[in-house]
């Protein structure tokens, strides 16, 4: 009943449909009800739009629908920007059929590689209210941007350019955002870091905006994604126990009550402005300083713009310094430029030549045994990936990368291929008599992300701040965990699935991090904390679990405070105002909530 | 304290009759992961000495030699305690390294036979999973303490006699991601050993090879059909290294695993790109795996037509970033793009189980 609440003032605050003279454009996402579809808006920034997907896990989905009204009668033509997911000599996996006012359009959809226009069909309308729905026939991730309707033939543009200017003409978008709000912080990614900034910020009296593309909070550890937080809590375990989860099983159902623990003890703070399923598309930076960051409702297509003193970037892929111009890098550095050799495991830990062969995304997922036989379909489509390894389980090491893959512009191949994996090496296990019973409880369909891009602070974490012991003036996290460096099974032997990592440790004492890799070396007021942070590829390996990023959080949430109080920008807490700054630290934990 | 001081004593008295034992006569192997190399060893050189898990002794290593003094492994020896709740027995066994630090082959002393807890002596079967166990450097004992291997939810089937003693350091069952890779009944033995053959010795020995590596050692190394010997003289080669050795290379990587193939395909230097050898490894495009598929993708701008005619051919094999890189490449040098090799584009673009074959198809519209 809420969803539908949400979806119908989501319509009142702006109507995400369009018209224009020659046509009616429909963004699948802001469909009245979407059933048993869901928003995926992972990869907007690289195929345009949030879009609906059928992931029923082999089961179909219930219809997504909508209605609008047509003005004028006419023969549409009827198209839905889609794509087959998996081109290849079988029917592919993601099909799915518009109806409108009940009759079915002619073609089947989702059957052409790569995002496009598919023509649904041609259907007589008259004007008044058009009642379309999206009927999934598979059951495996056939997925809808948008749909079009047209008097014409004409298709619309496919994707680039010419897609973001129709799009736009479609939608009569404003240059701008219509609403403009006015933070003290304004964090980018609820995420663990995001979470423990924005409750550390709010603590201390700054009215923080909290943008997050999900509806629920944690990232990586919510009861989407389901990875547990690992490291210790350093000076911010009140903080961080109101938000982190128990240690489960990776891919546990038991991250639903975490789930719950981490929203309710966010959404107390008044002064923390939630903004869930918002998602940030653009940062912008006069001289060296953001101005504002503009996201946008996942589902209604609302815009706002997010105004404040102070920044931080807490998206896990640096989105907001990327788009501010923040200095960043991506990729293994050469072994050479910190010299972080692990002789032991020389290029597998760091290699000699710099590359972008980072640590992979996982996706974790979840079977059950019923009490009965249980027939999970064919999948042809999925074979070519898991080949013959079968599986009733999944786990960390469900991890893909590849050299010619990055993990934010290719996430789309990424989780698909993982998908593939799992869906495949199941229905290899399926063949087994014993496994019979099995069938698939829960598969995620958001990538659990490792690595990406990494903003660039005064200071650059490494390996060898962990070996050499450093105690920095302004060590404000602190970590035990080893340093955990992943790679491909199959570098080591071909004969393995491509899907499946290793992980080397590297076993440390007490490490720590400083405050100088939590803000921006180059835009002014950018914080940043979780993965993004600046470190180098070896570096990451440890402080990226998620107890220690919810430290950085918490600690950057602070040098906000702090920043606040004087007018200053973050580089300047740590010239100016360490003592203030430990002070505000060290109380945190007999701090009553 | 007092278990402490009594470990000690125990230890220490085995070390002496361990001092004497280790002295004797170097036997064959029991399991050998390399030819037999150990046969042509006609010499022997004590070159250092090192401790395992128990810094209370220390092991002479020994490097053999061929009746030419050319190094051929490293070879130890050892007589270690294995200990249990303080009570301790000696663990004889003969360690083979090769020269670059890695287990080999282990060999065993006929009158003190490896045996489990019980004193039942190894089967057949159990000496080859202990080699297997010690050829895995990445073992699932390495990150573990001697607590972490066992369940404490589960408790042992009977109690655990060890050299005649009963011990209850075994307060539960082997883990059974554990018990999988060790030898049933020779948990503490396996992991003795491992830790041992994976310990500080290798870094002593790798130190040791570096200080007599020369020009017989590299080409011994490159010549050899050992992956690790390959990899420690490719690690060492100048760029004129790599042109004179490239055909012996090529030969290496054609077999190699994906690992050092895009070590060495992204270490190689640009000569070499475009030298006539190079062309081996693009006729074998199709089978190479993806990641050094990329890699050669990459450096089509140095390499011969004849590379891109490879390539065009093993074209509906390729993922989509590496045939966009491909297809980028054709589009800003038309030049190199052949009648023949557009009707391979054209049959790759027409071909409906190729995943990507639209991408060819906008390709060649443009």
């Amino acid at each position: 009943m809420m969803k539908r609440i949400l979806y119908l003032l989501g319509l009142i605050l702006i109507a995400f449909h369009a018209t224009a003279q020659d046509g009616i454009f429909l963004e699948a996402e802001a469909f009245l009800d979407p059933g048993g579809w869901v928003v995926d808006p992972q990869f907007v920034q690289q195929m345009s739009s949030p879009y609906l997907m059928a992931h029923g896990i082999g089961n179909l989905v219930t219809n997504a629908s909508t209605t609008f009204d047509l003005e004028k009668a006419g023969s549409y033509n009827v198209w839905a920007r889609t794509k087959n997911w998996v081109p290849g000599n079988w029917d592919p996996p993601g099909r799915f059929k518009v109806e409108i006012n009940g009759t079915d359009l002619a073609h089947t959809l989702g059957v052409t590689p790569g995002w496009g226009w598919e023509l649904a069909g041609e259907i007589e309308l008259k004007p008044g209210s058009i009642e379309m729905q999206l009927v999934d026939l598979t059951g495996f991730n056939g997925r809808c941007d948008a749909i079009y309707l047209s008097t014409s033939d004409k298709e619309p543009p496919r994707a680039g350019e010419a897609l973001a200017k129709f799009r736009k003409e479609m939608l009569q978008e404003p240059a701008s955002p219509e609403v403009t709000k006015e933070y003290d912080l304004v964090i980018t990614g609820g995420g663990i870091a995001g979470c423990a900034a924005a409750i550390a910020a709010a603590e201390q009296g700054l009215n923080v905006a909290l943008i997050h593309d999900r509806p629920v909070l944690g990232g990586n550890a919510s009861s989407e994604i389901r990875v547990h937080t690992l490291g210790i809590y350093g000076h911010y375990s009140r903080i961080l126990k109101m938000i982190d989860t128990e240690h489960y099983p990776n891919g546990s159902p038991e991250a639903i009550y975490d789930q719950e623990k981490r929203d309710n003890n966010v959404k107390k703070y008044d002064r923390i402005d939630l903004h869930l399923n918002w998602r940030a598309y653009d940062a912008v930076a006069v001289d060296s300083t953001i101005q504002y960051v503009d996201a946008r409702h996942t589902y209604s297509g609302a815009r706002k713009r997010f105004t404040a003193p102070l920044f931080l970037d807490a998206t896990g892929d640096g989105w907001i310094g990327y788009w501010a111009g923040a200095e960043y890098t991506y990729g293994r550095e050469s072994v050479y430029q910190y010299g972080e050799e692990w002789e032991k495991w020389g290029e597998l830990w760091s290699p000699e030549e710099p590359d972008n062969f980072v640590m992979g995304s996982s996706i974790l997922w979840l079977t059950e045994v019923a009490d009965r036989p249980q027939i999970f379909p064919a999948v042809p489509w999925a074979k070519e990936v898991a080949r013959d390894h079968a599986a009733t389980a999944g786990e960390w090491y469900w991890e893909f990368s590849r050299n010619d893959l990055h993990q934010i512009h290719d996430g789309e191949e990424i989780r698909d291929h993982m998908l593939r994996a799992i869906f495949g090496s199941f229905s290899n296990a399926k063949a087994d008599t014993a496994n019979l019973n099995y069938r698939l409880q829960w598969v995620s369909y958001l990538l659990g992300k490792r690595e990406s891009r990494r903003l660039v602070g005064d200071h650059i974490f490494t390996l060898n701040d962990v070996v050499d012991d450093v105690m920095f003036l302004d060590s404000v996290v602190a970590e035990t965990r080893e340093i955990d460096v992943h790679f491909q099974q199959n570098l080591q032997d071909e004969s393995k699935p491509d899907f499946l990592s290793k992980a080397l440790f590297y076993k440390t004492d007490r490490y720590h991090i400083p405050y100088r890799s939590l803000y921006s070396r180059n835009i002014k007021n950018l914080f940043m904390a979780g993965r993004c942070f600046s470190c180098s590829h070896v570096g990451l390996g440890g402080p990226r679990v998620m107890r220690t990023t919810g430290q950085m959080g918490a600690a950057a949430g602070l040098a906000a405070v702090i920043c606040n109080r004087h007018a200053i920008n973050p580089r300047e807490v740590y010239q100016k105002h360490m003592n203030e700054y430990w002070d505000l630290i060290v109380i945190q934990k007999g701090l009553k909530q | 304290m007092n278990i402490l001081l009594f470990r000690f004593i125990a230890v220490s008295i085995l070390l002496c009759i361990i001092g004497a034992k280790e002295n004797g006569e170097r036997n064959d192997p029991l399991h050998f992961a390399m030819q037999k190399e150990y046969q042509l060893a006609t010499d022997q050189k004590e070159v250092f000495s090192f401790s395992g898990l128990d810094s209370l002794g220390e092991h002479a290593m020994f490097l053999l030699y061929t009746g030419d003094h050319n190094p051929l492994l490293y070879y130890s020896n050892i007589v270690t305690p294995v200990c249990i709740d303080n009570v301790c027995k000696p663990m004889y066994i003969q360690i083979y390294w090769n020269l670059v630090g890695e287990y080999v082959g282990y060999g065993v002393v006929e009158d003190n036979l490896l045996s489990k807890f019980d004193h039942d002596l190894f089967e057949p079967r159990d000496y080859r999973k202990l080699h297997d166990l010690l050829l895995d450097k990445h073992s699932i004992l390495e990150r573990r303490k001697l607590s972490d291997l066992f369940d404490p939810g589960k408790k042992p089937e009977k109690a655990i006699e060890f050299n005649g003693e009963e011990v209850d350091a075994l307060s539960g069952a082997t883990k059974k991601e554990i018990s999988e890779s060790v030898v049933e009944g020779a948990l503490y033995s396996c992991y003795t050993a491992w830790h041992l053959v994976h310990g500080t010795v290798v870094k002593k020995m790798v130190n040791h090879i570096d200080s007599l590596y020369n020009a017989h050692l590299a080409n011994y190394f490159i010549s050899s059909p050992y992956i690790a010997y390959q990899r420690y003289a490719l690690q060492r080669f100048s760029e004129t290294e790599y042109i004179n050795q490239l055909p012996r290379i090529i030969e290496i990587l054609k077999s190699s695993k994906p690992l050092l193939r895009t070590y060495v395909l992204k270490k190689l230097p640009d000569l070499a790109w475009a030298k006539g050898d190079i062309l081996k490894l693009y006729e074998g495009f199709s089978n190479l795996d993806t990641n050094s598929k990329t890699l050669l993708i990459k450096n089509l701008s140095l390499a011969d037509d004849s590379a891109l005619m490879h390539v065009a051919g093993g074209i509906t094999g390729v993922t989509k970033n590496q045939l966009r890189t491909f297809l980028e490449f054709l589009a800003e040098k038309p030049t190199r793009l052949t009648e023949d090799m557009l009707a391979l584009l054209h049959a790759a673009a027409e071909n409906q189980t190729y995943a990507h074959n639209y991408l060819i198809a906008e390709f060649l519209e443009r």
